[in-house]
């Protein structure tokens, strides 16, 4: 006699998961109350994940794009003849993290900010012969981490003594959109790994109430011999079934209102998009729909057996 | 083909199921297993299935010691032992077919295996007209015929039957009886506990009798009062 595993055939490899595939269907719809909690957690916390993912990464590109926008402006000192802007300009230029140097005349400066105002724009048209802007160059540099460091060499008696008086920079506006942006990864971050423990809970509550309903089925197929394993597999493949459906459906659902809500936002907001654009549905949802497919039917199978290690102790 | 040494079992609560005990039963022998309620006969059944460990002597089946069988390898023991309970056992959401069916799914058997044993056994327990009936729709006895043909379908060398007539009538008890009888004949070994005395007694078979955990008595070829 033996009580030990022998080789398995294949084709009865294929039968079982024939077996299985039906029982994990027959399950979920006979159990079809639970299945649709369930199918409801997973779309919850599938549609959480790919709610705080674009909100991250949107907020990630509008700052890459505003970092790259705003430039360092040095304003050049009134007394300086027009013949020694060239020297300025080189010095500029020579500076290793530059990456763009563009001289900005008073008129263009004006013209530039009248466009900026849009409406009212006559307010500016009195003072084009008593310009109060000044003559500055926009530099642009390659990082915007270099920002700092050409900010203090602009700032310094080299370039003072040239005649550069004043240096404004976006530092302190990248810094602070840094800030918001980190914090944003940081709510979007617990918001994801929250629902996702939550999703862990409620999921394996319901399959434990159904495995509960089952525990004579679990105890008669361990009666007649069946593997541990054996009784898992439809549990795992109910499971995953449901997270499956829940992640997709989450994932469907998003990829249709997502590009509806970044409209309402853009319209609302029009200063937002004045400065950066948001992203498109085919930079978003490609990466992050099969992640919340597969993460919907990963936590699916694992709360499945998680529920049913209490009953296979037979 | 199944023999116990000194075999003593200590349940958690500090209960002794069975004490010392120790016989053997040969090959394609059938043996009733008696005692009054709580004298440890379904201790004893329970250990030959790996449900209860005990905690001193051996359990062997057809020589090798079942202690050495691990946990992971349990579900490949008992597919060498069929059982039959008191309650029949059967899955609700099954038909009659797809529960002796069941049994064989969890093995490696093929389609055409499935096809083949499944009414075969079904006849011989006298159900195949049955075969799509849900558990439900059968009689007590009709319920426990499919819980043998289920228990012998992947025939087993082994058939444990724990009060397999407790929720029968006599008559019905009578025909179970005979089908386990007709299994031995086939070659199963098979162990029937139970309370029915005058099945018993109009059976002459082996006779192992327990009390309070130890064999009272063991009486070969029948019970004789
Ligand atoms: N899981 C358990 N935990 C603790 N004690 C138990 C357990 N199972 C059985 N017992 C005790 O062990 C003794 C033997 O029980 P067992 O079930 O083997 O008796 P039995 O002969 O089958 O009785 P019955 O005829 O009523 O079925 C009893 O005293 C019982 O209370
Ligand atoms: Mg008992």
């Amino acid at each position: 006699m033996n009580f030990f595993p022998t080789r398995r055939r294949f084709s009865s490899v294929i039968n079982n998961a024939f077996f299985y595939i039906a029982e994990a269907f027959k399950s979920a719809l006979k159990n079809s109350l639970m299945s649709v909690c369930s199918i409801i957690t997973i779309f919850i916390c599938a549609s959480l994940l790919i709610i705080s993912y674009s909100v991250a990464v949107n907020i990630r590109e509008c700052l890459r794009q505003i970092e790259s926008a705003v430039g360092i402006a040095a304003i050049i000192d009134d007394s300086v003849p027009d013949e020694e802007l060239d020297k300025i300009y080189n010095a500029i230029a020579d500076i290793d993290d530059v990456k763009e140097v563009h001289f900005v005349s008073a008129q263009a400066a004006l013209a530039s900010f009248a466009d900026s105002l849009e409406e009212g724009s006559d307010i500016v048209m009195g003072l084009e012969n008593d310009n109060p802007l000044r003559r500055s160059f926009e530099v642009v540099v390659y990082r915007a981490k270099d920002q700092k460091a050409v900010v203090k060499l602009l700032s310094s008696e080299t370039f003072v003594d040239m005649g550069v008086v004043k240096v404004r920079q976006a530092q302190d506006v990248t810094e602070f959109l840094e800030g918001v942006s980190n914090f944003a990864n940081i709510v979007c971050a617990v918001i994801i790994f929250v629902t996702a423990v939550l999703s862990v809970i409620l999921i394996t509550t319901t399959i434990k109430i159904t495995v509960a309903s089952r525990k004579n089925e679990i105890t008669i197929m361990k009666y007649v011999g069946a593997t541990d394993s054996f009784v898992k597999w439809p549990f795992r493949l109910e499971g995953a079934f449901i997270g499956g459906i829940g992640a997709t459906v989450a994932a469907a659902v998003s990829a249709i209102t997502y590009p509806l809500i970044v409209h309402a936002i853009s319209e609302q907001f029009s200063f937002i998009t004045n400065i950066a654009s948001f992203l498109p549905t085919e930079e978003v949802f490609p990466i992050i729909a099969p992640i919340a497919i597969i993460s919907g039917i990963l936590l699916g199978a694992l709360s499945a057996v998680g529920a049913l290690r209490k009953y296979l102790e037979v | 083909m199944i023999r116990f040494k000194n075999v003593t079992k200590i349940y958690d609560t500090g209960i002794k199921g069975l004490k010392n005990v120790s016989f053997s039963v040969e090959k394609g022998e059938f043996l009733f297993i008696v005692g009054p309620s709580g004298s440890g006969k379904s201790t004893l059944i329970k250990l030959i299935l790996k449900e209860e460990e005990p905690q001193s002597g051996e359990i062997l089946i057809d020589g090798q010691n079942i202690a050495n069988v691990s946990h992971k390898n349990v579900p490949y023991l008992r597919r060498q032992i069929g059982v039959v309970f008191q309650d029949f056992r059967l899955l609700p959401n099954k038909t009659v077919y797809e529960n002796v069916a069941f049994a064989m799914q969890i093995t490696d058997a093929t389609h055409r295996e499935i096809k083949r044993n499944v009414p075969a056994t079904l006849s011989m327990v006298g159900l195949h007209k049955k075969a799509r009936s849900y558990p439900r729709q059968l009689s007590g006895g009709e319920q426990q015929r499919v819980a043998l043909a289920r228990a012998i379908v992947n025939r087993p060398p082994i058939l444990l039957a724990d009060e397999p007539t407790g929720n029968l009538d006599p008559d019905t008890s009578w025909e179970i009886m005979m089908l386990l009888s007709d299994v031995q004949k086939q070659g199963m070994t098979v162990l029937v506990a139970t309370h029915a005395w005058d099945i018993v007694d109009n059976m002459k078979k082996r006779v192992i009798a327990l009390k309070n955990g130890t064999i009272l008595r063991d009486v070969k070829g029948g019970y004789e009062n």
